[in-house]
């Protein structure tokens, strides 16, 4: 018996190959499957325009935008620092920009309670010079969901400004440029889709913040009470409801990706 | 305005010492083989990289000056310079790279992108403005960043290597708007190159640069009388004859005139290399078109061979070998014949 050569190889990957690979996509695939057959249609508009569900789409909006804005904000400059510094313990300051990204969700809210609360590290402080408390406001949601997207900001932003070519930016400098200038007029518009693909990111996390959030802002509905809470209460009360706030979370994530498309779908 | 360089930079194990002035107005070709400090030369003087020691000045303002704590960055520099890979921003319009300098050195939009359209129309590259980088070949890129440096006036123009990456269909044409640009300037202009020819038509001098130092520096033809090492006697030390011509003639200086090989139409250079010129003690018979009498100026040897700088209609060197230079009895003031053929002479516009 001959094996065929390249003629016979068509691409197919051996069955111990295929079949875990079926069952992760099925894995992956079937829920979203639930989702979608459970979902009635007929009603989905008016479960989506209840005024719970209305209140607590736009505070997921306000809050997870503001969060995207100030993690843009506050992120870039890191981003920059991580990719050109030449500080010695560079490798530290990208070990804690990365960490809430593979911390528990509820660790990090229960951090920021310790260090925002009334009684916390910088809370006290905030308390007593400024009469400003955070927890369990709506300035503590953009918080837990700013921190939970930094570190998908300054990934990808960092990444992008490694890429950009010095050699423009020494161009710039002899035309004239100085460091502002040549900031954001050549390396800023270099690095952006890098930039605008850590603020996709960013944001989708923001917007499916639920640990941190639940933890150090609360589930006051129309205060703090974002989308993921809301599904998340719905389910024991109003099934439906939950449904319907779950397929819109759900489009969302499809969108984001679409925009994302280029740089993460790509092989 | 005069520069007046002593540039110490190492970087990596290399090592450059080099001192070199350009006049107002006048274009230095700083030649040299690869590897010998021509692009790190460049960027100290632009500003991107620092002197280790020595002094820049252009004019009264000293630029980088490391024993006086003195370092201007890049971009207060007034320094233009003009890179061999172009280095246009791959996000701007073509018009929009031209006006990014211009921009940069304090000029309204309108003003800048009216400024950068002038610029470009100078450069003939009017057509490209709407167009990307990416698009462009590389003589139109060349054309774009030789605007875009120009535009922002700078009191030093550096230029690396500007003809080198240029495809040979869209030299002469380029070679010709370099030429024209550099000789109006009123500031002075260094030209990096490894051309020699490039290094005659456009310099008025030639700093010829190896291992790190300047090992010669002068006007072409007093390279090729006088060459130092074998770089400068094979690629630098050239004659280079400027001159109108029409038809097959080159003519030169005070009436003087070369035969050509081909007909050529306008400003023209013709860079004779000393090896292509012979010496009889008599009138030759024979080919060579061109054939003058001369008298030996001056002998140097140089390796096995002789350079020999005669004077006559046309000023010009030869090299002969030693056993010739002693069979013409080569000596101040001994008339002979030279002779030049037409298939010879390189000619270039501009």
């Amino acid at each position: 018996m001959t094996r065929a050569g390249p003629r016979g190889d068509r691409g197919l990957p051996p069955w111990w190959i295929a079949v875990p690979a079926i069952v992760a996509l099925a894995l992956l695939g079937l829920p979203i499957a639930g989702l979608l057959a459970r979902a009635s249609w007929v009603r989905l508009a008016a479960d989506l325009a209840s005024p719970e569900v209305v209140a607590a789409l736009r505070l997921s909006v306000v809050c997870s935008l503001a969060a995207t804005a100030l993690a843009l904000a506050l992120g870039l400059p890191l981003a920059w620092i991580l990719a050109r510094g030449r500080l010695p313990g560079l490798r530290w300051l990208r070990a804690l920009a990365t960490l809430p990204m593979v911390l528990p969700p509820v660790v990090g809210g229960v951090a920021l309670l310790f260090a925002f609360g009334r009684r916390g590290l910088v809370g006290r402080w905030l308390a007593t010079s400024f009469g400003v408390t955070l927890p369990f406001s709506a300035g503590a949601v953009v918080l837990a969901e700013t921190f939970v997207a930094l570190p998908f900001l300054v990934g990808a932003a960092e990444a992008g400004f490694r890429q950009v070519d010095r050699r423009y930016e020494e161009a710039a400098a002899t035309l004239g440029a100085g460091p502002l200038r040549t900031l954001i007029g050549v390396t800023l518009p270099l690095a952006l889709p890098s930039l605008g693909a850590g603020a996709a990111l960013g944001w989708a996390r923001a917007l499916g913040e639920f640990g941190a959030t639940i933890t150090f802002a609360g589930n006051l509905p129309g205060v703090t009470q974002t989308l993921p809470l809301a599904v998340y209460v719905a389910l024991e009360t109003r099934p439906e409801a939950a449904i319907a706030l779950s397929l819109l979370l759900l489009a969302i994530s499809v969108a984001v990706l679409a925009v994302l498309r280029d740089r993460w779908l790509a092989p | 305005m005069k520069l007046v360089a002593d540039v110490a930079v190492t970087s990596g194990g290399f090592a450059l010492r080099a001192a070199l002035e350009a006049a107002a107005g006048e274009v230095v070709a700083v030649a040299g083989p690869n590897g010998a400090g021509k692009s790190t030369l460049l960027r100290a003087l632009a500003g991107l990289v620092p002197l280790d020691a020595g002094e820049i000045r252009l004019g009264e303002r000293a630029l980088d000056a490391p024993a006086a704590g003195v370092f201007v960055p890049p971009a207060a520099r007034g320094v233009g310079l003009v890179f061999q890979d172009h280095r246009l921003f791959p996000h701007l319009s073509v018009l929009d790279n031209v006006a990014f300098g211009v921009r940069a050195n304090g000029a309204p939009r309108d003003t800048a992108r009216r400024r950068a359209a002038e610029w470009l129309e100078r450069a003939g590259a009017s057509h490209l403005a709407a167009k990307r980088p990416a698009a462009l070949s590389g003589g139109e890129a060349q054309r774009v960043a030789l605007a875009r440096a120009l535009a922002i006036e700078p009191a030093l123009l550096l230029l690396d290597e500007p003809l080198a990456a240029i495809d040979a269909g869209s030299k002469p044409a380029l070679r010709r708007l370099l030429a024209a640009e550099l000789r109006g300037r009123s500031g002075p202009s260094l030209l990096v190159t490894h051309d020699p020819v490039e290094a005659a038509v456009l310099g008025h001098r030639v700093t010829v640069l190896e291992g790190g130092t300047v090992i010669e520096a002068g006007s072409p033809a007093e390279l090729a009388a006088e060459p130092r090492s074998e770089y400068v006697a094979d690629h630098v030390g050239l004659n280079v004859f400027r001159g109108a011509a029409s038809g097959h003639a080159l003519t030169i200086g005070d009436g003087a005139e070369l035969r050509l090989a081909s007909a050529c139409e306008g400003a023209f250079t013709a860079v004779v290399h000393p090896r292509a010129v012979s010496l009889y003690p008599a009138r030759p018979d024979g080919s060579p078109r061109n054939t003058w009498p001369a008298t030996v100026a001056a002998a140097t040897p140089f390796g096995e061979c002789v350079r020999v700088r005669l004077d006559g209609a046309i000023p010009i060197v030869a090299e002969v070998t030693a056993p010739a230079a002693a069979d013409l009895a080569l000596a101040p003031g001994r008339p002979l014949w030279v002779s030049l053929k037409a298939t010879e002479i390189q000619v270039v516009p501009g």
